[in-house]
């Protein structure tokens, strides 16, 4: 039986919010979507845990990388898939890297399609 | 600790960053790989089709098409990459690795110095790969998100 996962996607951009929103609707998760990094985190330390965060890198004044220091922090083994279009002072070979760093586990360049997307998720998903 | 002290020591460390990358890329000759060939070769090793056409590597390096044009056009010559017309303009083309080019990346300089970097404590590794991620952080964050 299919078990239905929950899925956490933090990105400021609404009309990427609702794009990505609406590739994974197809998919049956319980996805829960926010804007920034305190509802990120907030978001995080509800109960019952997710089984993948979507974070766009830059977020606002903040980016992803407290996002995924705080789920480090917590111990958890939350597989998460970055996704960027670049900034004008960081260029993605950067990105990237730090966000290799901080422990993604799949890194997608904006604009992407719906199945690179969703190959994304299923291959994270199967990590958590 | 003393500023002066302090100043010297970061200098110093700094010189020994800066040999320690130089080193890595052993010859400097016309006829040897560059670094931003290498990062091309890299990029064309684990990247999709789609997004081996010149204007994705020059987004993802944060360069202007015409180096990556250039270097692109070395490699082609050196028989590391081939190319296709893109299938979703043929105006464009997709680049890919030749076997030779694959090649080539067993020798990728940066694996030298992965090799060096594994040889400190793991306390000292992880320190080392944090404090990278904080400077580039602090050096190159805080722009503004490309649409």
């Amino acid at each position: 039986m299919k078990t239905r996962k929950r899925v956490l996607l933090v990105e400021d951009d609404p009309d990427i919010r609702s794009l990505v929103s609406a590739f994974l609707s197809e998919q049956d998760h319980d996805l829960t979507t926010v804007e920034n990094v305190p509802a990120a985190l907030e978001a995080l330390s509800t109960a019952p845990p997710f089984d993948l965060a979507i974070l766009d890198f830059w977020l606002g004044s903040g980016h992803a990388v407290s996002i995924m220091d705080a789920i480090r922090s917590s111990g958890r083994a939350l597989p998460v898939v970055i996704i960027s279009g670049g900034n004008s002072k960081m260029d993605l070979e950067a990105t990237e890297a730090i966000s290799a760093i901080s422990g993604a586990v799949v890194f997608l360049q904006k604009p992407f399609r719906k199945a690179v997307l969703l190959d994304a998720v299923a291959t994270s998903l199967q990590q958590s | 600790m003393d500023q002066s002290v302090e100043f010297k020591k970061l200098m110093a460390s700094v010189v020994l960053l800066e040999r320690f990358v130089r080193d890595i890329y052993p010859s400097r000759q016309s006829s040897s790989v560059q670094p931003l060939q290498w990062s091309i070769l890299r990029y064309l090793d684990r990247m999709p089709p789609d997004r081996c056409e010149v204007r994705w590597i020059a987004k993802f390096l944060g360069l202007t098409r015409a180096p990556v044009t250039r270097a692109l056009a070395t490699l082609h010559t050196r028989k590391f990459v081939t190319h296709d017309i893109s299938p979703d303009d043929a105006r464009n083309k997709t680049f890919k690795l030749t076997d030779q080019g694959r090649q080539q990346l067993e020798q990728d300089p940066i694996i030298l110095a992965i090799d060096r970097i594994r040889t400190l404590p793991e306390d000292e590794r992880e320190q080392f790969i944090r404090s990278v991620r904080t400077l580039a952080l602090n050096t190159e964050g805080g722009g503004s998100e490309n649409p």
